[in-house]
């Protein structure tokens, strides 16, 4: 497997206060991997550095050896809230938007992810619910021929049935060589397609590891994700 | 990686939006205040001008409408800016920035096509009036008779000054357009390196600081400016040329401020 992305000695602050102190990931292609951590813990703020929207960070972040900003937005999709699209803006404005701004998309795709998950063309952004909207993100995300996918708490508002539609269908949607990061609460959901977890916590990424390896130990992944929290709790 | 001529075409097209609301806005309230007009008994216009009143109106109200259009557009780069939509399309910082300040820019002149186009529109029904078709027709007679009618009309506007006018529009254009941006990205640049307690007053206090130094600073670049003036104030193009360079000048400063801003620190949310 080759090494797509590496974080190194990465600490980022703002306000005055440090929210990642002396990150280090190393990612191979092909794999999907969960970011697990606390609310708070700087899973959104590692995402937004690797894609280059966080600045000012002390490391380096190389997807494929290149360090730079543009290559990395081009090559790495990010979920998006579409803040900066109106509520009047239609599914079909927001695919073409997407597909003149992204060489990378694919209009077929989106039009396959777009009925898999329900979404008219014709609905405003305004109109859609939580749950649609993440399905609406995850559907533009997906359809970007990309090397690395980052879901920030993708299923988050969507309905259990959906969520779980969704993520059984996620390795149809994924190419062989691209690597997807998921940040989410919901551990046992994703369990399944999880190839490894990365937990981060105290600032730090607290342990990386292998789906298979945590399994060999006799725990599940949320067992092993409390595990590494209880000691905080007992105190 | 995107083009520049894909972003700017999509920043164009969002901000496309706001120029035909805002033209029918002033189609909408000049047609109600010439209807008004219209109607009335000794108002504004007398019964000979009354078909000029619709034209009158809409024209009237055209330096609010762009006065309207340089605020929400200036609004529209700052919301780009800031926004992780926007921001996470693969174009360099200064790629970005011209696209967003020249896209607000194109589209100004397309509504002041558009407003011209509105004139005429609204011209038309002056053409019902005899007293206004004479003048028009004597106006033509008179220009029928000049004989070096076009060297006269060169003579009263140089091409040369009028391409250093509408130059001059455009530079003050940027200007303005970036002075608001190196504002905005400065204060929330500062902001983001103290504490986030009372981070709204604090930006807004950053601001007024940050306003008064951009005065103190015109100030005495404007006196420097005064001293090393280039001679013969009195020629219009040289004159010209002077402001021209010194707002390119600025424009240029503001610019590489404002992209080193946006590349590193200036964060899309």
């Amino acid at each position: 497997m080759n090494k797509l992305l590496e974080v190194k000695g990465l600490t980022y602050k703002k306000n005055l206060r440090t929210i990642l102190k002396d990150v280090n990931l190393d990612v191979e292609s092909g794999k999907i991997i969960a970011l697990l951590g606390e609310n708070g813990a700087g899973k959104t703020t590692l995402m937004r550095v690797i894609v280059a929207i966080a600045k000012h960070y002390q490391g380096k972040v190389l997807l494929n050896g290149d360090g730079s900003e543009v290559y990395r937005k081009a090559n790495i999709a990010m979920t998006d809230n579409l803040k900066g699209l109106s509520d009047s803006t239609k599914v079909g404005e927001v695919e073409e938007f997407y597909q003149k701004l992204f060489v990378d998309f694919d209009s077929s795709k989106f039009e396959q992810l777009r009925s898999f998950m329900k979404l008219s063309n014709d609905m405003k952004l305004g109109q859609l619910s939580r749950g649609m909207r993440e399905k609406l993100e995850i559907a533009l995300t997906l359809s970007r021929e990309a090397k690395l996918y980052l879901l920030d708490e993708p299923f988050s508002g969507i309905d259990p049935m959906s969520r779980k539609r969704i993520i059984n269908s996620i390795l149809l949607w994924k190419s062989a060589d691209s690597t997807i990061i998921i940040s989410d609460h919901f551990v046992n959901e994703i369990t399944t397609i999880l190839d490894e977890v990365v937990i981060v916590k105290d600032k730090k990424i607290a342990s990386h590891l292998s789906a298979d390896d945590i399994r060999a130990k006799g725990h599940s992944i949320e067992e092993y994700y409390e595990s590494l929290y209880a000691d905080e709790g007992a105190e | 990686m995107t083009t520049f001529k894909a972003l700017f075409n999509q920043m164009g097209k969002k901000k496309r939006r706001s120029i035909y609301l805002l033209a029918l806005l002033q189609l909408v309230a000049g047609s109600v205040f010439a209807l008004w007009a219209f109607f009335s008994n000794g108002g504004a216009f007398s019964n000979t001008d009354k078909p000029l009143a619709w034209f009158v109106m809409v024209a009237t109200f055209t330096p609010f409408t762009d006065i309207a259009y340089v605020i929400l557009s200036a609004w529209q780069n700052e919301k780009e800016y800031s926004s992780q939509t926007w921001r996470l399309v693969p174009i360099s910082s200064s790629k970005f920035y011209l696209a967003n300040i020249l896209s607000a820019i194109v589209n100004g002149l397309y509504l002041v096509l558009i407003q011209i186009g509105m004139g005429i529109v609204t011209f038309l029904p002056a053409f019902l009036s005899k007293d206004i078709r004479t003048n028009i027709w004597q106006i033509n007679q008179a220009f029928g008779k000049e004989t070096h009618f076009w060297q006269k009309v060169s003579d009263s506007f140089p091409i040369g000054e009028i391409l250093s006018a509408f130059l001059a529009f455009l530079l003050f254009a940027i200007l303005v357009y970036s002075i608001i941006t190196t504002l905005n990205l400065s204060s929330r640049t500062i902001t983001d390196f103290l504490p986030d307690k009372h981070s709204k007053l604090v930006r807004f206090i950053i601001m007024i600081i940050l306003i008064f130094i951009f005065i103190v600073l015109t100030n005495n670049l404007g006196g420097l400016l005064n001293q090393l003036r280039w001679g013969d104030t009195d020629n219009g193009l040289l004159a010209f040329a002077e402001s021209n360079l010194v707002m390119a000048l600025i424009d240029i400063i503001l610019g590489s401020i404002n992209i080193w801003l946006l590349k590193e620190f200036h964060e899309g949310k």
